[in-house]
């Protein structure tokens, strides 16, 4: 039964057999580092939604077009002469507008790079009503976002190689459990409970199957977004200058030299109703370069919500008449397949019901991960020569399973928490939620260090539990107006999410509840059973 | 509308894991005679047959691909919830 070789098979025994000491090791090596990316992919998802509910005293945005003119409004008191100001337009899946902008002396600045130089004096928000608005200090669903592929306290290009290498990793595990896991279509449905080992299998094997094409995509398109970087050579050889490169990929308009005669700028409002006309979708991002000149332009670019292709069409106007001056060229074959694939793997196209899928099947390969994980630790226990005293790789491992398996969820939490209790008026307010989630990762790896490994899972699963259901009664006891008036207002974020919270709560409580309650039987094996186990090393 | 495309993937899974003969013994209490194994896997590739057409035909060649492989796998996923942590109890008779 189960996973073992077959008389007769058609894949010879020892290819099937190197297959599976690669899934093995492309598994395990960087597993930690999938999971994170994993989590964080998984519930960056809900990144604009985090970024409402990480901010629950700002209003939903009802009238995207009174928000945007209360931000040219804005922009022209604070920098009327600044070089350019980039505005996020507003949706009602968005809590405020997002301006930045670049001051007319700052001009020799690399535009819009580095997130960490950009300083709260370049930027703002503007909410629901058209003025500028304080709220607090987050970087809610975006800190997942980011961390999804450019983790933290480290430069964004070594950590991008770490998940890139990961990405491959994974890649590699997934066509070679393909191969591995004979019996695929036999056992699909197959979940052997409260067998040991054998129910990991079933768990690691249903929960890669079942989501099989979700995780090859979202690990292939995942490495699309990137291949400019792992991958340059095909970039190199065809292009010598970069601004071509980057022209042919990101088409924009040319914008001419400051004139410096000054001319007020058209009224923004009917040139985005226009460019949404010309665009066939909702606009995402509104350019404004050299504002007050004669030089004037505006670019507005198609929101990626309702398209596929996340590199949206953008067109271009005169900013002294509000003409249409430039329309972006059709994408070619190359462009078009690379954008739809980061539209594949971001699902910025998906609705709610999408939305869900994509999450759950995130949740599904975070599992399949995290059980991986956790079986090479139960495959080998049983064998181990003196359970009492295993050998140093043993240690390392279970004990970086308990850490980042069992700690990262916890830190998540913390994050959370951190959103709700730090005073809301500090400044640097954002950056201190992000020390309070690696302070208590931090607290959690070393209590899993130092507890017995029954105690600590029992410890950081039950800990993450009563702390996201504590959260949910918390938004319950303190949200005002409250998550049901918000729900009958037709705002169901605040139900959904704190509900999902919960749920989760609820999901690591029995799984706490299940290390508890665990008694290891010492089994004898058969010569047979230990064949078929050998199958999956 | 899309979403009628996850019962029909539901269905077209459950009947496929019905015709194995942990499930059927389960659900059935006997073992699964070869004519309705047939019978079962044919249904079932009825079913799942018919999710791309109509996934297609309600949102288009863009978004119905991905509607119809996202939909069939969570169809996959509660035909398997459902044969796995139905109660043991839970048993069709005749």
């Amino acid at each position: 039964m189960g996973v073992g070789f077959g008389v007769g098979s058609p894949v010879s025994r020892p290819f099937r057999q190197s297959q599976a000491t690669l899934h093995t090791w492309s598994g395990l090596l960087l597993g930690w580092v999938l999971f994170i990316v994993f989590t964080t992919g998984t519930i960056a998802f809900w990144r604009e939604a985090l970024n409402r509910w990480m901010r629950p005293e700002l209003p939903r945005i009802e009238q995207p077009m009174r928000v945007l003119s209360g931000a040219q409004a804005f922009l022209q008191r604070t920098v009327p002469d600044g070089q350019s100001w980039y505005i996020t337009m507003p949706s009602d899946r968005m809590p405020v507008a997002t301006l930045f902008w670049i001051p007319k002396t700052d001009a020799d600045a690399p535009s819009g790079r580095g997130r960490r130089r950009r300083g709260t004096d370049t930027q703002a928000l503007v909410g629901a009503d058209g003025t500028a608005v304080v709220a607090r200090d987050t970087r809610g669903g975006d800190f997942f976002y980011r961390f999804h592929f450019d983790l933290h306290y480290m430069p964004v290009l070594w950590a991008r190689w770490i998940v890139g290498v990961a990405a491959m990793m994974m890649l590699v595990a997934i066509l070679t459990g393909i191969v591995t896991h004979k019996k695929i279509f036999r056992d699909f449905f197959t979940l052997r409970r409260g067998k040991g080992q054998r129910s990991w299998l079933d768990g690691h094997n249903a929960t890669a199957v079942l989501a099989l094409p979700f995780h090859l995509m979202i690990t292939y398109t995942g490495l699309v977004t990137l291949m400019a970087m792992l991958m340059p050579w095909g970039a190199v050889a065809n292009y010598t200058d970069e601004a071509k490169i980057s022209k042919a990929l990101f088409p924009h308009v040319e914008v001419p030299e400051r004139s410096n005669r000054p001319a007020p700028l058209v009224d923004l409002v009917p040139v985005v109703r226009d460019a949404e006309r010309r665009l066939g979708g909702a606009a995402a991002y509104v350019e404004v370069r050299e504002p007050g000149d004669a030089s004037a332009r505006i670019t507005v670019t198609r929101s990626p919500a309702t398209l596929l292709n996340t590199r949206g069409a953008s067109v271009a106007y005169d900013g002294v008449t509000g003409r249409p001056i430039w329309q972006s060229p059709p994408p070619d074959g190359a462009s078009a397949t690379a954008g739809v694939m980061i539209g594949l793997h971001a699902g910025r196209y998906a609705d709610l019901g999408l939305r869900w899928i994509y999450f759950l099947c995130g949740v599904a390969g975070t599992v399949m991960v995290a059980s991986g994980l956790v079986l090479w630790t139960v495959k080998r226990r049983e064998r181990l020569p003196d359970p009492a005293r295993p050998h140093l790789g043993f240690r390392i491992v279970e004990r970086l399973n308990l850490g980042v398996l069992g700690g990262f969820p916890l830190a998540v939490a913390g994050f959370f928490w951190a959103n709700r209790l730090l005073p809301t008026a500090d400044a640097g307010r954002a950056e201190r939620e992000v020390t309070v989630l690696f302070v208590v990762w931090g607290v959690a790896f070393v209590a899993g260090l130092i507890l017995r490994p029954r105690w600590g899972w029992q410890a950081l699963l039950g800990g993450t539990g009563a702390a996201l259901i504590a959260l949910a009664l918390f938004d319950l006891a303190t949200l005002r107006p409250g998550m049901f008036a918000r729900f009958l207002g037709g705002d169901s974020l605040w139900v959904g999410t704190d509900l999902t919270l919960a749920v989760f709560g609820i999901a690591f409580l029995l799984i706490a509840r299940r290390v508890a309650r665990h008694r290891p039987t010492i089994r004898v094996r058969t010569r047979r059973a230990a064949i078929s186990m050998d199958a999956m090393a | 509308m899309i979403w009628l495309v996850l019962p029909l993937a539901a269905v077209g899974f459950l009947l496929f894991g019905l015709s194995t003969d942990d499930h059927h013994l389960r659900r059935f209490g006997r073992r699964c005679a070869a004519s309705s194994r047939r019978a079962m896997r044919i249904g079932g590739w009825a079913a799942i047959g018919c999710c791309f057409p109509l996934a297609i035909d309600l949102l288009g060649w863009i978004f119905g691909p991905i509607a119809w492989a996202g939909l069939t796998m969570l169809g996959a996923g509660v035909a398997f919830v459902m044969l796995n942590f139905a109660p043991a109890g839970l048993r069709v008779r005749g």
